[in-house]
């Protein structure tokens, strides 16, 4: 049987009507920029989007097959593609399948360090007093495993929790015992200053596969004046720890993170270079947080704000600088916001979901068996506000935890989607939602959205990526692309034969 | 390189498929192996019982009673190890599976549903499904040592139906290490129930590759 | 009115913007307004059923430039979120049909592919695979 072609004209079918897909938009940069509802993207000439309101826009032309291979508009050449979209949704917002992820155990609040900004540390507390206790950790652990997903991340936080050797040992095989019992995957990781580290610890670290996160504010000059400790050597220390633990724990195995402190916010290509003589690959550039000040002066954090930006954007600029040296280091708030720009993907980071990743993706369990919704919810009971305590593991159980008072309250402002200001905000797909940063900083869950620092900062992140993308400089998509796929290579899987 | 040669074939009439032995093997090693004599190689007085067929680039004068292929119109491209099948009715010589190359390839049908302007392996609209099932099903048994990759081919795969299934569910029984690829047009996943089918079978290395030559279905016009 | 003493522009008190509630309804306007909060107070009178004056005082001292190109902006947001209401408004059930799909304990695909086969072989077989895809769909 011979086979034909159909003529081109069977393919280039010309529409009368077309009907519209749900979509937001603004204006960016002299153009209009649409995205769908699963957050995919069109920059548009001005004009369009009224166009479209009106379904008057011509069908023959590119931006039309553009707006249509977009999910923007559809029409009865095709069909709809509804459960493409819904499909793409669906991936968008993977975060919320499986329940709670990230268990944060703070196995003590004792602490050597006396720094400005945390709220938690007992530098003075004896032993035991502030260390979470066997049974506590026994609770705990088994309202980990209660959660349905099939991997859990046990992350250990203090204080310094090198300080409760003993209580992290008694944790970790009771974790993993209980998390073979349940056929899940479980990833431990520890917070530490690595101030009082020694070589029998990482070793015991190394043969349990922990991981080991530490933090690094950037050279010594600053981190010292963050983390005051004594013998004012935080940062000698600091270095000096990771190189141990890399020895002895391999490269992969120890991260850093910075804490932003206004100090900080001066020093962006410091700091950069700094973890760049360190030899590590990613660097987060964390916003600073609001827990400090604004909650006890209550000013309006905008000047802190602006000064960020200026932070990050000088961060940004210098790591994009170091990676066309030849460097490879990403940047993670950068790829989290590009990976949900540019990929289907939503994102794993609690801190920047939709529905809040408070108590959907991560609980705190406080030395006493109180659980928090996120570490802030913790901080903020420190300063005498309990709002965010959901419970504590010696009266609840997983469901009490999640349907008590604190839990639905949390969740009636958690989705981005429902809250003012940001239900029809071209970006909300993109950003997240955080009640407990705007009854922190001010006093109501849902937010005022014009006067939030949430809303500045992440909106104008967002304008600044999507600036980079309209101007498609091929050198910056090649390096910011290699930060959004990772460091695995693409294979060549296929020829086709 | 060369993947079929043409011979005479005698004593069969169905397909062959076993792994070149270039050398004489000892009686109990010869069940999955063709016997084969490569130019200016002679058979004389070997004892040729046991293997599944020989291979001959020159006329076998002792004109044996096993199935056999001889006189073959080219056998350098033919090493000790390849697995090769063995068409009684034509003589054809097919080279199905060579252990030194990188790349390794299922073939499984001529068929497609699909008529693409760029094919360079054009379908044919023939039922080929059935025997080539069979021989792939008798190749997987056959190949060692397992290799890290495994690409499955056509035409379209998804055509095979059941037999894919089959044909996947062997790949994880018997070499559950390697990573399959599957180069498919993607259409027959469109029917939920295939979909849900093939995600039943819980291969859990297998990627799909599906040519995407467009995000637009159509011609781009005159404007 | 007196004139300040510096050289610079005077400040200006309050600015008046006319919206016609026919191209921009309430919903619209509460939501330009919702913006202009952080900087302005906003102030909305409604003259009759078509026509509204909203003015915008600011929260600190502004020029009168500054307050003319806060009335622009104004109106071209106030235009934006009417044409968000008219989208919404041709959306919303699409919209929710949308995220049933993407949410429901079922998964996602529901509807049966349109269009040929495209494999002449399977297409005349009376128990071929084409038949029961067809055939079995929920």
């Amino acid at each position: 049987m011979a086979r034909v072609f159909y003529p081109p004209e069977r393919f280039a079918p010309t529409p009368e009507a077309f009907h519209l897909l749900p979509f937001r938009f603004t204006r960016l940069n002299g153009k209009e920029l649409l995205v769908n509802e699963a957050g995919e993207f069109l920059f548009a000439p001005n004009g369009t989007v009224e166009r479209l309101a009106d379904e008057q826009l011509e069908t023959n032309t590119e931006l039309y097959q553009d707006l249509k291979a977009k999910h923007f508009v559809y029409d009865n050449s095709s069909s709809p593609l509804l459960d493409v979209l819904a499909t793409k949704v669906r991936t968008k917002f993977d975060h919320i399948c499986g329940g709670t992820k990230l268990h944060i155990f703070v196995v003590t609040l004792r602490c050597e360090h006396s720094c400005e900004y945390c709220q938690v540390s007992r530098q003075t507390a004896t032993r035991g007093e502030f260390d979470m206790s066997t049974s506590t950790a026994d609770r705990a652990i088994a309202m980990m495993m209660d959660s349905p997903a099939r991997a859990v991340t046990l992350e250990i936080q203090g204080g310094e929790p090198l300080l409760a050797f003993d209580v992290i040992q008694y944790i970790i095989p009771r974790a993993k015992k209980l998390a073979s019992e349940k056929g899940k995957e479980l990833d431990i990781v520890v917070c530490t200053n690595l101030a009082c580290v020694t070589d029998d610890i990482l070793k015991y670290f190394r043969d349990e596969g922990v991981k080991v996160s530490t933090s690094l504010d950037g050279p010594a000059f600053l981190h010292n004046k963050n983390r005051p400790r004594p013998g004012h050597n935080s940062y000698e220390k600091a270095i000096e720890g990771i190189e141990r633990s890399r020895a002895i724990l391999g490269m992969e195995s120890v991260a850093a993170l910075m804490t932003t402190t206004a100090a900080s916010l001066d020093y962006a290509v410091e700091i950069v270079d700094e973890y760049v003589r360190r030899e590590f690959h990613s660097i987060f550039l964390r916003p600073i947080s609001p827990y400090g000040f604004a909650i006890k002066t209550r000013h309006r954090t905008g000047y802190e704000m602006g000064r960020f930006l200026d932070f990050y954007k000088k961060g940004l600029a210098h790591i994009l600088k170091v990676n066309g040296g030849g460097y490879r280091i990403a940047e993670v708030y950068t790829q989290i916001l590009l990976t949900k720009i540019l990929t289907p993907h939503g994102t794993r980071y609690v801190d920047m979901q939709s529905p809040a990743g408070e108590a959907w993706n991560v609980l705190v369990y406080n030395y006493d068996g109180d659980v928090y919704a996120s570490d802030e919810s913790r901080m903020l009971a420190e300063m005498n506000d309990r709002t965010f305590r959901l419970g504590n593991v010696h009266k609840d159980t997983r469901r009490t935890l999640f349907t008590g008072d604190p839990a639905l309250q949390l969740f009636h402002a958690s989705c981005n989607q429902a809250l003012t200001g940001c239900s029809d905000c071209a970006y909300q797909s993109y950003c997240a939602a955080d009640p407990v940063y705007h009854h922190a900083t001010q006093g109501d869950m849902c937010g005022n959205r014009p006067t939030s620092g949430f809303c500045s900062r992440n909106m104008e992140v967002i304008k600044q990526l999507f600036s980079i993308i309209e101007e498609n400089d091929r050198e910056t998509m090649r390096i910011l692309w290699s930060w959004v796929t990772g460091e695995r290579a693409v294979k060549e899987v296929v020829e086709c034969a | 390189m060369r993947l079929t040669t043409t011979g005479t074939a005698r004593n069969f009439d169905t397909s062959i498929v076993g792994i070149l032995a270039a050398e004489e093997l000892p009686l109990d090693q010869r069940t999955q192996r063709i016997r084969f004599f490569a130019q200016s190689d002679t058979a004389n007085g070997e004892n040729v019982s046991g293997y599944r067929a020989l291979l001959s680039y020159d006329e076998l004068k002792s004109a044996p009673s096993v199935p056999y292929v001889h006189r073959l119109r080219e056998s350098d491209h033919l090493r000790d190890g390849d697995i090769v099948v063995l068409e009684g009715n034509t003589g054809l010589v097919r080279s199905l599976y060579r252990p030194y190359e990188l790349h390794h390839h299922l073939f499984v049908t001529e068929r497609c549903n699909s008529n693409c302007l760029m094919c360079s392996q054009p379908p044919k609209d023939r039922d080929d499904v059935e025997a080539l099932t069979e021989r792939n099903l008798e190749l997987i048994n056959l190949i060692a040592p397992h290799p890290p990759y495994l690409t499955i081919t056509g035409g379209e795969p998804t055509l095979l139906g059941d037999n894919l299934f089959k044909l996947i569910s062997q790949l994880k029984l018997s070499m559950p290490e390697t990573e399959l690829h599957m180069l498919t047009n993607g259409r027959t996943f469109a029917w939920p129930e295939y979909a849900r089918r093939f995600a039943a079978l819980d291969h859990p290395k297998i990627s799909l590759g599906v040519p995407l030559y467009s995000d637009f279905a159509g011609v781009t016009g005159d404007n | 009115m007196d004139r300040p003493q510096s050289t610079s522009p005077p400040v200006a008190s309050c600015v008046v913007v006319e919206i016609n509630l026919a191209i921009i309804n309430t919903e619209a306007l509460l939501k330009t307004c919702y913006w202009f909060s952080r900087d302005f107070v906003c102030e909305i009178n409604n003259r009759d059923e078509k026509l509204a004056e909203v003015s915008l005082t600011p929260r600190s001292p502004m020029s009168a430039s500054d307050l003319s190109s806060a009335k622009e902006a104004f109106s071209t947001s106030a235009m934006d979120f009417a044409l968000r209401e008219k989208i919404e408004a041709k959306t919303s059930g699409i919209r929710d049909l949308l995220l049933a799909k993407a949410f429901s304990e079922s998964g996602v695909l529901e509807d049966q592919p349109a269009g040929t086969f495209g494999d002449t072989i399977e297409e005349t077989k009376p128990d071929g695979m084409f038949k029961i895809l067809n055939d079995s769909h929920r």
